[in-house]
């Protein structure tokens, strides 16, 4: 019914434009695969959960202007009058803000000996007052959030003696034991861990150590200061237009930049991705496009070439299904031999792309998806050229040439 | 067992309407040797087509083996051709991709026959033409009168009761063509009902009755001597 085996031996004297159309399938599909599956995982890293509120954060720098500026008071002051403004739910000045690709980071070990020895573990580090845990909007898996009096104001070192970790780190850490009230080191100080945070993203979104950060209870005092708002959720946008000014109006011996809300920074923070995202789903848009109108080129051509014999087919019996069968078994066929080989490519391009740029292999079940996707678009490419060969009259056969 | 009346046949354009067949009719009895002559443009090839079903007609009646043709529709007339008409073509038409096996299999294919039913005819048929050796060959393998001889295999392997033969010498030198047409002759004796179309003069004397058509319409019904004296005048 299928006629597989007469196709497959036509199909074997056309070698050199079958084995062409064969090598385009397999590419494209080698090459789809691997761009889907790297935009899965650059939409996944984009996608994952960071811990915090994210539509509710605001963020911004105070650049302090004058030898007379009043480092911790201005601080102070901006702090208590963001927290009284309508709409906030928190604010606190702090060192780097989650997402934004700017930030401090210090190794961490357990003991002093295992720093000498170089077992350490980098991760985010976090400097900011009490309302620090509250602001960033994370919940602690264990332990109590530093009290005020802990915090200290600072333009020295950030020694301190308590520390609150993510829950990531403490994994690292402490692997298989709770990590409150054990001792860590940071090069130049011990502090004894105080709280776990369940989940916390850090400044680094494309960082192994995104998710292992420390939060001391210091303010550090300096001419450049980043602060972080909490708003209600649907104040966020309000407050984003009119934070600048509110501060200003306080004191105008500053300048305030970067005021963005977390959404903001964090698809900044992301922007290659979503660049190299919209690249490669053009490229599989692209490839897929040429590949179609590939077989619809090839098996137009082939219809125009083969008139006279499909005219005797339907002469000797086939019906316009039959002949319509017969170009869509016989595309189904090439593209069967694409896949085929094409998974070969896929799986060998992907074990490149693995070993050289560290990037997760692809899911397996990418293949059976992506064979069953190329076969339609192989059937729908071929559908109307087939159509165009139904219609051939079986009159055709008695023409003489 | 085949009977047209008043069939009519038009070609129209946008500029030309020609009358292919007009008011045409035949009756071909089971197991008749018929060929059919006329001049260029007479309608010979319109015949043939309409006959073995490749075109439709606009108008008149055409009964083949107790089935109105006029009332079929394309699957069904693609269905009935296969069953009851085998093809001889001037140009042999054999599919080049394929071997001498699987050019004899199509027709049998589209019939539904098992493969082990398909394999048998096919060998019969290719030995029946003296071609049983040559199964894997290609038509490109073959000389001009072999490839006729394997389009007649063809026509056969689904032992159809019609066998309709456009100039099936017409490509072929003397000797090939005489061969041809022993085959033709000793098909007919075994009971197929042959129509052929031909130029050749010679051919035509061999056939049991000869139909001469001009314009499109049946001119004669003479016995073979009187059309011969005709076509040599």
């Amino acid at each position: 019914m299928f006629e597989i085996r007469p196709i497959l031996s036509a199909l074997s004297r056309h070698k050199s434009s079958t084995l062409l159309i064969v090598i385009q399938i397999a590419i494209t599909f080698a090459v789809v695969i691997n761009a889907i599956s790297i935009i899965q995982q650059r939409i996944a890293l984009m996608n994952r959960d960071s811990g915090l509120p994210e539509g509710q954060l605001i963020t911004l720098n105070v650049n302090a202007i004058g030898e007379d500026y009043k480092l911790e008071q201005n601080i102070r002051a901006d702090i208590e009058l963001l927290r009284a403004t309508p709409g906030v739910i928190d604010a606190v000045a702090i060192n780097q803000v989650p997402l934004t690709g700017n930030g401090d980071s210090r190794v961490i070990a357990t003991s002093e000996e295992n720093f000498k020895n170089q077992v350490v573990f980098p991760s985010g580090f976090f400097a900011g007052d009490s309302h620090t845990l509250n602001t960033l909007g994370v919940e602690l898996s264990a332990g109590k959030n530093y009290s005020e009096e802990q915090v200290q104001y600072t333009m020295q070192s950030e020694k301190t003696s308590s520390i609150i970790i993510t829950q990531s780190l403490a994994d690292k850490l402490f692997p298989d034991q709770p990590a409150l009230g054990k001792q860590v080191y940071l090069g130049d100080f011990h502090a004894t861990v105080i709280a776990v945070i369940k989940k916390m993203s850090g400044p680094w979104v494309h960082f192994d150590f995104n998710e292992e950060n420390v939060i001391v209870p210091v303010v550090q005092l300096s001419n450049f200061k980043r602060i972080l708002i909490r708003t209600e959720a649907n104040a966020v946008s309000e407050l984003a237009g009119n934070v600048e000014k509110l501060l200003l109006d306080r004191n105008p011996n500053r300048v305030i930049t970067s005021v963005r809300t977390l959404k903001e920074a964090k698809s900044r923070s992301y922007s290659s991705d979503n660049a190299m995202t919209k690249i490669l789903w053009v490229v599989i848009a692209l490839l897929i496009s040429i590949t179609a109108l590939g077989i619809v080129g090839i098996v137009s051509f082939n219809v125009n070439q083969r008139t006279r014999q499909i005219g005797t087919r339907r002469a000797l019996g086939a019906t316009r299904a039959a002949i319509q069968r017969y170009f869509l078994t016989e595309n189904l066929l090439i593209t069967s031999f694409g896949l085929f080989l094409g998974t070969l490519v896929a799986i060998s391009f992907n074990h490149y792309l693995v070993q050289s740029f560290a990037i997760t292999p692809f899911n397996w079940l990418y293949l059976p998806a992506g064979m069953l996707i190329m076969l339609c678009i192989g059937l729908l490419s071929v559908w109307i050229p087939a159509q165009k060969a139904a219609s051939v009259s079986p009159a055709v056969a008695t023409q003489n040439v | 067992m085949l009977k047209m009346t008043n069939i009519k046949k038009i070609f129209r354009t946008s500029l030309v309407e020609t009358h292919a067949l007009r008011d045409f009719n035949l009756q071909v009895d089971e197991g008749e040797f018929v060929a059919v002559t006329g001049p260029s443009g007479s309608g010979k090839t319109t015949f043939l087509n309409i006959t073995g079903m490749l075109e439709t007609f606009n108008s008149g009646s055409y009964f083949l083996d107790g089935n109105d043709v006029s009332q079929l529709n394309d699957n069904q007339r693609s269905r009935l051709r296969n069953e009851k008409i085998g093809f001889i073509f001037q140009s042999f038409n054999l599919i080049p991709d394929l071997n001498l096996f699987d050019n004899v299999d199509v027709p049998l294919r589209y019939r539904g026959f098992n493969a082990r039913d398909r394999r048998e005819r096919i060998e019969n048929a290719l030995e029946r033409v003296g071609l049983s050796a040559r199964l894997k060959h290609l038509p490109s393998q073959l000389s001009g009168g072999q490839q006729q001889r394997v389009a007649i295999a063809r026509a056969l392997a689904g032992e159809p009761r019609f066998l309709l033969a456009d100039e099936p010498t017409g490509n072929l030198d003397s000797l090939m063509a005489r061969q041809v047409m022993q085959l033709l002759e000793e098909i007919n004796q075994q009971g197929t009902t042959i129509i052929m179309v031909t130029h050749d003069a010679e051919l035509a004397r061999r056939a049991q009755r000869n139909i001469h058509i001009v314009d499109g319409q049946v001119s004669d019904y003479q016995k073979l001597q009187p059309v011969l004296d005709l076509a040599e005048a």
